[in-house]
């Protein structure tokens, strides 16, 4: 299940504890090395994506996790909460260049 | 964490199974009450291996099932095979997928994301095949439980874009599928 601001899914990172998962500093360093590994993982599987796709796709796996990920630049979303997880991050970051 | 979950699950009114079983009288079952070992395991397991392998180059060493028989249209044999993970996991749920045995390896029926456990089969049907319940939280989306209801091909595979599901449908006759999170490691 989901914990903290980031909602790290403590199943599937059996290293991080609850009180680290509440604890933003640890947690935002933590989910920075996620999108981290899984844009390298994108990145190195998916070779055809575009910069642009590359981060939509990073923010989705993040999401529904990045083996979910198809690598068909039309489907990247697919499967994601609303289907749009990813473009929806990439829009709502457009809101902090302002 | 367990406790919190109870205490969550109680906000939505979810009662214990048997509980419901024996209010209700409800005969139906689900083909198992228990992920037991059976002789299929090695055999799933290579089929998850082979298929769930993403890119080779990139060793994965978190990936974890846990298998449990079912029959949603009551006479196919099936397994409902729930993975978690760095890979198959993320802040909306993890990764499900229903399976048919073909001979000696299976094939895949439906891939389900964003799950999250309990998974509940219920009594009801629609084109014949039993409805399912399951839970839509985090990515965004607020604690909900939402129905999948087979449209005569397939389930809805993205539970969370399914429709609500009631409380008192939720209580209703059903079942909970006995998976858990732990599971047993993919890969060596």
């Amino acid at each position: 299940m989901g914990a903290g601001v980031f909602q790290i899914d403590l199943g599937a990172n059996p290293n991080v504890t609850a009180a680290q998962a509440f604890n933003v500093p640890f947690a935002a360093n933590y989910a920075a090395g996620m999108l981290a590994s899984n844009s390298a993982y994108l990145g190195a599987t998916f070779p055809n994506l575009t910069s642009a796709q590359l981060l939509q796709a990073t923010a989705a796996s993040y999401n529904f996790g990045v083996g979910n990920i198809s690598g068909n630049p039309a489907t990247i979303d697919v499967g994601s909460t609303g289907n749009n997880y990813g473009s929806n991050v990439v829009g709502l970051m457009s809101c902090f260049n302002h | 964490m367990f406790q919190s979950l109870i205490d969550w699950l109680g906000e939505f009114m979810w009662r214990p199974p048997m509980i419901v079983v024996i209010s209700l009288g409800c005969s139906w079952q689900i083909s198992a009450c228990a992920a037991v070992p059976s002789a299929g395991d090695a055999a799933l397991k290579a089929f998850l291996q082979e298929n769930l392998r993403g890119n080779p180059q990139i060793e994965d060493r978190t990936t974890r099932f846990v298998a449990t028989p079912v029959s949603l249209d009551d006479t196919t044999p099936m397994e409902l095979v729930y993975v978690s993970g760095q890979r198959w996991c993320g802040s909306g749920g993890c990764t499900a997928y229903l399976l048919k045995q073909e001979g000696s390896s299976f094939k895949v029926t439906q891939k389900f994301t964003l799950v999250r456990l309990p998974i509940r089969v219920l009594c009801s049907k629609s084109n014949g095949w039993r409805d399912v319940a399951m839970w839509v939280r985090g990515g965004g989306s607020s604690g909900h439980a939402v129905v999948l209801r087979f449209n005569g091909s397939r389930y809805p595979s993205n539970p969370s874009l399914a429709p609500a599901v009631t409380s008192a449908e939720l209580a209703g006759c059903g079942q909970d599928l006995a998976l858990s999170g732990a599971g047993e490691s993919l890969y060596p």
